[in-house]
């Protein structure tokens, strides 16, 4: 009697996995459409028309497409671990047979009857056993390829993807996703040390991070910021609505940020913008932020807005006014 | 509305926050997802697979990271349209009160 192993798994586990990956993707192929919808409607809503709002759908209908594109690879590791988990169990049933069979006949004494049908169970358990192998060598081939699938669910080209090729920090970590290049399971999702968990899934009002204030000038952003629809000349447009300053403090240190400056003529000069164009710059970018306290900001080179602590030192940035200055 | 502007600015708030939502829809199911595969990678019990599914967590957990950072950086230029157009509507109006001022 050879002495099989019965193999390790859930198969069980594996099918309500792949139901809930089944959902997940059908979920997304579904927020897929809804940005298709969500986007139009603003667009024809708000009568926007222009360079601006074209670069706005051509943008958003890439991201729609990409949302879609999930699906498939998710439907197909689903696909591939269901049919893999019968095998699985099938191989596990099987072990277990002949295991009780092979107990039996060493009970019996060596009763031909008992050590018939305990051979006869051996050879079904080795098959199912190689079966199953065959099986999780085949799943883990199609769970690569759909992984590879998923790795380009932007194709190599298109405006999301030079985005995101763009960014000057890794777009998941800055997302408030921590882990990349080893997300761990539910981490992936997790929050940011100081905030407290379940927050991450609710996006608040206004909230918009310090990820997403990372965009360098040249993308959708700020086009849409440079082409009011008829327009009435740079001498209105640049006529800011109210005095700002009020409202904006700066500090006059760095904050601990190499380079950083709070001086307005500093970034004057360093941006070669007017202080002015600067000064709504970093309006816009506190406003959006809703810091509370309206704190002290310094900016680094590259045009990151940090707020400043009552400590002296930087917080995490709360967006780049590259991103909300107007082109030159 | 300001003279010579067509576009809603209130609609382009509403749809910056339109698109917070669609974020967040991105965020729960992505949470499912990398679960999803975290659990797989645990319940396999097949050396390969595992190391594919540890594979398509990883990948799974960066593919909706950027798609989420998407939704932000869209909703965010959204925002800052609606911000930039507000603001010039605000001007022209100033500057028509001015000009109308001269006038009389």
């Amino acid at each position: 009697m050879s002495a099989l192993t019965v193999p390790g798994g859930d198969p069980e586990a594996l099918e309500l996995l792949a139901a809930r990956l089944e959902v997940a993707a059908a979920g997304v192929a579904d927020l897929g459409s809804s940005t298709r919808q969500v986007t139009g409607s603003i667009r024809s809503g708000a009568d926007w028309t222009g360079d601006a709002a074209d670069a706005f759908t051509a943008f958003t209908g890439d991201l729609s497409r990409g949302a879609v594109a999930v699906q498939t690879p998710l439907s197909r590791i689903a696909l591939a671990v269901r049919d893999y988990a019968g095998y699985l169990r099938a191989a596990q049933q099987q072990v277990m047979a002949y295991q009780s069979a092979a107990l039996a006949a060493q009970l019996s004494s060596g009763d031909t009857g008992y050590l018939g049908v305990a051979q006869t169970a051996g050879q079904q358990a080795e098959s199912a056993l190689a079966a199953w192998q065959a099986a999780g060598d085949r799943a883990a081939a199609e769970v690569s390829a759909a992984t590879g699938q998923l790795s380009g669910v932007f194709g190599s080209q298109g405006p999301v993807q030079s985005w995101l090729g763009r960014q000057p920090a890794q777009w998941d970590t800055l997302a408030g996703l921590p882990g990349f290049g080893e997300p761990v399971g539910r981490q992936i999702l997790g929050t940011p040390p100081a905030d407290p968990g379940p927050q991450i899934l609710k996006t608040p009002t206004g909230d918009f991070g310090p990820e997403i204030l990372v965009t360098p000038t040249g993308d959708f952003g700020p086009e849409i910021l440079i082409t009011p629809p008829r327009d009435l000349g740079p001498e209105i447009l640049g006529t800011p609505p109210a005095p700002l300053w009020p409202l904006i403090n700066y500090s006059s240190g760095d904050g601990g940020i190499k380079g950083a400056t709070g001086s307005i003529g500093k970034l004057s000069e360093d941006f070669d913008y007017s202080t002015r164009d600067i000064r709504t710059a970093i309006h816009t970018i506190k406003r959006l932020a809703r810091l509370p306290g309206n704190p002290d900001v310094v900016v680094d080179p590259s045009g990151e807005v940090y707020p400043v602590g009552q400590d002296g030192l930087a917080g995490d940035p709360i967006g780049n006014i590259l991103d909300v200055l107007p082109p030159q | 509305m300001g003279q010579g502007f067509s576009v809603s600015v209130g609609k382009l708030q509403a749809g910056s926050q339109e698109i917070s939502g669609l974020r967040g829809r991105c965020l729960i199911i992505a949470a499912d997802a990398v679960d999803a595969l975290a659990g797989m990678a645990g319940s396999a019990g097949h050396v390969g697979l595992v190391s594919a599914l540890g594979e398509a967590e990883s990948q799974g957990g960066r593919t909706f990271s950027a798609l989420s950072a998407v939704y932000q950086h869209v909703s965010f230029g959204v925002a800052v349209s609606a911000e930039t157009y507000a603001d010039t509507e605000r001007g022209i109006a100033a500057q028509a009160g001015t000009i109308l001022g001269r006038l009389r």
